[in-house]
């Protein structure tokens, strides 16, 4: 990756904590995460996993203040989310999200404009830091030489790095991501799953909602696992992977294995646990 | 600014102890100028051909108040009034349609099709025909609109991710106003149905004189609206999921763009009765003179009131002395355009 680091000191942010308190997610009549209350470590990667339908996106979604709890709080720097005017929380925490609808023929720099949106008003609709903050982002997600490109020219790894760079143009010290690699392939999943490594060592913290499990122990410093709208265990991905959890979140059965390099778990002869 | 968009000016006043920042496309504002020429041609053309022809030097002299006193009453008096409602409806259909397309995410999505203009038809119609309450036809069409607009709201169940429920919810509530409407004409007297005809096909003929300037007025607000709201209104083109973690609410802005379309869209027809493919037709060539880029708003207006002067003009002369209403005309020139406009870009089937 080709970035100049004279930019990096400039444009961190302050950590800021993530945390919800009793919180309670509902789709209509149906309670889909019950009474959850979990701190997100600062400056670090953390995944949530779990079966389908276990409530992470839901989560994921409420953190955002896309989804109303309909009891407790998600918390930012102690304050709740609905208390805090939309522009400021949009300061404080992006999303990826896996909807990706964009305006036609938009270009890459074009979408990453739309990060500074919180940073801008009527008034003020172009700043000095705009340009800097842009700038930055094309060159964390190493997007400077496509920067003119429309959106839908590019390959789905490259587009998957633009709506990265928006929110990295959003500035913000909490980044949140629902299955940033679900389309992806395998060498397009590693090229996103290292950029959010950068963003996790520049200061940011990130929180991520990942299916395989492999994946998401060799990326985070953190894992959540979910099932049934209750958090069953969290903690360092070689502690929270083990076979019994592995059985009780996915109802399968394997061998364990340290991944010599990096010291992750890998699953190796996964079948239906008996 | 400039290194990364070449094509946006920033510019930035100060007034008082605030800075203001304001960024101007200035391929969009280049864009409208020519536009504007085009419109201005179009209506100094529409002015000089008539049961009279006045020669375009004539009409422009007669609008600045100079040359011969006949030819000034002619065109200020008897022409100009028909060209500046055509002008102005033109732009508030277009304009409504663009930003109704906007908010349901689909270029099928104009108050036309989604039942509005029927609406505001069939209730200016049961004004016209007696039906016994007090509010003018305008006002009535205005309540159509609202009422058409809040029942496919309602049955459509919000705009959706595409609109489809929304376009489907509102082609019912169209067809039902528009039976409405037959059925009150088909019920009350030759005479009083003559009456309430102009409204069923959309015609300048029938204006009232003195709503023209309102017409504008309101127009012109709906520009201005529009300019300053635009950076709001195109997020609309994300899922709501960007627009709120982007610190904005997706329905705060769609009842705005709503609320601007409706109105805009109520007073046309309350003008000029239903002219929607205006509205389809409109923010199409916008479309394509914005490379399909952005949100054209303005440039929406000002070709929907190029659209509506054009047509409004063949309408008058093609089988003259026999008068065309312009509904008619945009149906029969509209219509094939849309087509090839959407057989021609088969890819773009988004917004």
């Amino acid at each position: 990756m080709t970035r100049s680091s004279t930019h990096h000191s400039s444009r961190v942010q302050p950590l800021s904590s993530l945390s919800t308190e009793h919180l309670k997610l509902a789709h209509g009549a149906r309670d889909i995460v019950h009474d959850l209350t979990v701190h997100f470590p600062e400056g670090k990667v953390t995944s949530i996993v779990g079966p389908n339908g276990c409530g992470k996106s839901t989560l994921l979604n409420g953190l955002a203040r896309i989804h109303k709890p309909t009891a407790g709080d998600v918390k930012i720097d102690g304050k709740d989310i609905h208390s805090i005017a939309s522009k400021k929380v949009a300061q404080k925490l992006a999303l990826l999200p896996q909807e990706t609808l964009a305006p036609d023929g938009i270009t890459v720099k074009e979408l990453i404009r739309f990060g500074r949106h919180p940073h801008q008003g009527l008034l003020k609709q172009w700043g000095m830091n705009d340009a800097d903050a842009i700038k930055f982002a094309l060159n964390s997600a190493n997007l400077s030489d496509l920067a003119d490109r429309p959106l839908d020219t590019l390959s789905g790894g490259q587009r998957q790095r633009a709506w990265i760079a928006m929110c990295i143009a959003q500035e913000t010290p909490l980044l949140l991501l629902d299955e940033p690699t679900s389309a992806l392939d395998l060498g397009h999943q590693i090229e996103v799953f290292d950029l959010i490594r950068d963003l996790s060592s520049e200061g940011k913290s990130v929180v991520m909602v990942v299916h395989d499990i492999t994946m998401a122990a060799r990326y985070s410093d953190h894992l959540i696992a979910m099932k049934g709208g209750n958090i069953i265990a969290t903690g360092s991905p070689k502690d929270v992977i083990t076979q019994p959890l592995l059985k009780e979140l996915y109802g399968i059965q394997c061998d364990l294995f340290e991944d010599p390099k990096t010291g992750t778990p890998i699953l190796l002869n996964v079948q239906r646990a008996s | 600014m400039n290194h990364f968009f070449p094509h946006y000016q920033t510019t930035a006043w100060k007034i008082g102890s605030r800075q203001l920042n304001v960024v101007i496309e200035s391929d969009a504002v280049i864009r409208n100028l020519i536009l504007t020429v085009l419109l201005l041609g179009s209506g100094i053309l529409s002015l000089s051909i008539g049961t009279v022809y006045v020669s375009p030097d004539q009409v422009i002299k007669a609008l600045l108040g100079e040359g011969d006193s006949m030819t000034q009453f002619l065109i200020n008096d008897l022409r100009l009034n028909r060209i500046l409602a055509g002008i102005y409806t033109g732009a508030a259909f277009s304009l409504a349609g663009c930003l109704m397309q906007n908010v349901a995410r689909n270029r099928l999505a104009t108050p036309g099709i989604i039942g509005i203009d029927n609406a505001a038809m069939a209730f200016a119609v049961a004004s016209v025909v007696g039906i016994g309450i007090s509010l003018s036809p305008s006002h009535m069409a205005l309540v159509g609109a609202a009422t058409a607009t809040a029942l496919a709201f309602a049955i459509g169940g919000g705009s959706g991710t595409r609109g489809y429920r929304f376009i489907v919810a509102g082609l019912g509530i169209g067809a039902v106003s528009g039976a409405v409407s037959q059925l009150l004409l088909s019920q009350v007297h030759i005479d009083v149905a003559n009456a309430a005809y102009p409204w069923t096909v959309g015609s300048l003929s029938g204006r009232d004189e003195e709503q023209v300037p309102w017409m504008g007025f309101i127009t012109l607000l709906a520009v201005i609206a529009c300019i300053i709201l635009t950076r709001y209104f195109r997020l609309l083109s994300f899922a709501d999921s960007v627009i709120i973690t982007l610190g904005q609410k997706p329905n705060q802005i769609r009842f705005l763009a709503v609320v601007i379309s409706v109105t805009l869209t109520g007073f046309a027809v309350a003008m000029s009765g239903p002219i929607g493919l205006i509205a389809l037709v409109g923010p199409e060539m916008a479309r394509t003179f914005a490379k399909h880029k952005g949100l054209p708003l303005v440039s929406s207006a000002i070709c929907g009131a190029i659209l509506m002067v054009l047509a409004d003009l063949v309408g008058r002369t093609i089988l003259s002395p026999i008068e065309l209403p312009v509904g008619i005309v945009t149906a029969v020139v509209g219509g094939p355009y849309l087509i090839w406009i959407l057989i021609r870009k088969p890819k773009q089937s988004s917004l």
